[in-house]
């Protein structure tokens, strides 16, 4: 009996925690830019052409670098689906046209939310997306996509 | 040293010597930006497939893949392909792609060398590339290797398999506006290339050189849909060896015989023969549209050229309906080279007298070989084809399809039967593609 509380109390712990856990896999997109950049806000339309290789340049006329998470990784799944609502295999088949056709890159894969934030956070020219709103005042959010309940 | 290699050669090259050379700098800019500035990403496709070809007939993907004997075969679909791509600036990237698959014995190592091409855009709407290239003739042109990229297992065979252009060794220039909620696009090509073309069963695999290819694409792209129509002008040579430059030779001197009938028939023989410079006009329109549950495309494209055989209309239409991670496909497709087959001439009996009987008979051999080799490049065609594919995995599918194709007399080029019978043809196939 001894021996079980630890697991006990651990399995109530993650029976607690569940429920946020899962709170934090539905929540809101952030699509976001370096503070100081020219760009305000961006359309959902805007968001959908830059990240689907349709345009290369924010509406100012300035090149834009997108910055994408792990290709199997859930919160690309949601920011997909909210987005442009496709699956992760729709998404990976449309890229793979336009990447093995040479025509342009698929946004650049970072390993977390963690290196996206200081990547966009250094980079003028880049975009990307967190799953909470960024606390950070380098960075600045154009678009919030409502990822359904 | 460069005056002994062919200038062909190293010309396609120069993007890729010149990426290597560049890449200690793209990473050394990839250091200071945190993005990588140097990709590797590959695609691959592992098959089987199963045909139930007449004798002498085999089930290939294009005409580039030797003829083969039919039943089970691996190397039909199997293919892998590595792309490398380095940015050495926003506006300056080289791309080169390796592919990996069954190809004819003759061809050239160097032709697994798909793409190396050098890319500038000196504003986001513009794009100039260099180097060898890929003509996106048609809607699936540049990716048709890519089976991840498509619900079936093949593009279908007659558009994208009887014409192989897959490479240019050249230049294109790219525009795109955005007009509306549509983004158009057009795209001016101009290259040289190399065409393999296997034989069938009799005759031999021939190598075709495409001296100048020039081509215009538009398309517009809105809300899942996009239309796409394409001119292209292609001179050739297609020259398809001494065997047929042979009989060629044969024919004009029996087109020297007293015989008004036999030198009609000779003469028009040999202008259906394949042997020097001639030109290709084909023009080609596609719809493809995608949404959250359906998917459908339809292409149809026109040939037109010097030679009778090469006037052909090929269609295809597909529709298919996702189902959470499955897609169920269905295709009909039709190929046709206009105008008659060429008749072997009735010869025998009108040369009896002049030539003696032996000489007679050759002579009407040689008449039916000539007639034989003409018709081995007509198209006559249908097929219908129905398919599964379950995307397993976000970077890959497995596909399962099924094809049956109605070939008519005279129109089993694909299939690399030089008898000239239809008859017809069920193929299985179990792929799975995948990308990393």
């Amino acid at each position: 009996m001894q021996a079980l509380r630890p697991t006990l109390i651990a399995a109530c712990c993650l029976a607690l925690l569940l429920p946020l856990a899962s709170t934090r896999a539905r929540a809101d997109i952030y699509l976001v830019v370096q503070a100081a950049h020219p760009v305000k806000s961006l359309t959902q339309k805007e968001a959908v052409d830059l990240y689907t290789g349709r345009s290369r340049a924010f509406s100012n006329g300035d090149m834009a670098l997108m910055f994408d998470l792990p290709r199997d990784s859930s919160q690309r799944a949601s920011f997909y689906q909210a987005l442009a609502g496709m699956s992760l295999a729709q998404i990976n088949s449309y890229w793979s046209r336009l990447m093995f056709s040479g025509q342009t890159m698929s946004p650049q894969i970072l390993p977390n939310e963690q290196v996206m934030a200081d990547i966009v956070r250094r980079n003028p020219n880049a975009l990307g997306y967190l799953t909470q709103e960024p606390s950070d005042k380098s960075l600045r959010t154009v678009l919030v996509l409502k990822v359904p309940r | 040293m460069l005056s002994v290699v062919p200038r062909a050669a190293w010309r396609w090259w120069a993007p890729v010597l010149l990426g290597l050379a560049l890449c200690p700098a793209a990473l050394a800019a990839e250091a200071e930006a945190g993005p990588s500035a140097l990709r590797i990403n590959g695609f691959g496709t592992v098959g089987l497939v199963d045909s139930d070809v007449p004798a002498g007939w085999g089930f290939r993907r294009d005409v580039s893949q030797p003829a083969n004997g039919g039943g089970v075969r691996g190397d039909i679909d199997t293919r892998l392909g590595l792309q490398l791509n380095a940015s050495l600036s926003d506006q300056v990237e080289l791309v080169a792609q390796l592919l990996l698959k069954r190809r004819l014995p003759e061809m050239p190592t160097g032709d697994s060398l798909e793409w190396g091409f050098a890319s500038y855009r000196p504003t986001p709407d513009w794009t100039i590339r260099v180097g060898r290239t890929n003509p996106d003739v048609f809607l699936l042109s540049d990716y048709r290797n890519v089976g991840f990229a498509y619900p079936w297992v093949r593009p279908e065979i007659a558009f994208y398999g009887a014409l192989p252009i897959y490479s240019l060794d050249g230049a294109d220039v790219t525009r795109q506006w955005q007009l509306g909620d549509a983004l158009w696009k057009l795209k001016l090509m101009s290259g040289t290339s190399r065409v393999w073309t296997a034989g069938s069963t009799q005759l031999p695999n021939t190598l075709a050189k495409v001296r100048r290819l020039n081509g215009l694409v538009l398309s517009r792209e809105a809300a899942g849909l996009t239309l796409r129509g394409t001119a292209v002008h292609v001179r050739i040579n297609m020259d398809s060896g001494p065997g047929v430059a042979a009989l060629a030779s044969a024919l004009d001197q029996l087109a020297q015989l007293p015989l008004p009938t036999v030198q009609a028939d000779a003469r028009d023989l040999k202008a259906q023969l394949a042997l020097d410079v001639g030109s290709l006009r084909f023009v080609n329109l596609g719809a493809a549209y995608e949404g959250e549950h359906w998917l459908w495309s339809a292409e149809l494209s026109q040939f037109d050229g010097s030679l009778q055989a090469s006037h052909t209309v090929n269609g295809y239409v597909s529709l298919g309906r996702r189902f959470g991670a499955w897609t169920a496909y269905g295709m009909l497709a039709a190929s046709r080279t206009r105008g008659t087959s060429a008749v072997a001439p009735q010869w025998r009996e009108a040369l009896t007298p002049v030539l003696g009987p032996e000489m007679a008979a050759q002579a009407q051999m040689l008449g039916d070989a000539t007639a034989q080799s003409i018709n081995t490049y007509r198209l006559a065609q249908r097929s219908l084809s129905l398919g599964l594919r379950w995307d397993l995995h976000p970077q890959a599918a497995l596909k399962l399809q099924w094809d049956h194709y109605r070939v008519r007399d005279h129109g089993s080029r694909l299939f690399g039967n030089a008898h000239g019978q239809g008859g017809r043809v069920n193929v299985g196939s179990l792929v799975l593609d995948f990308v990393f």
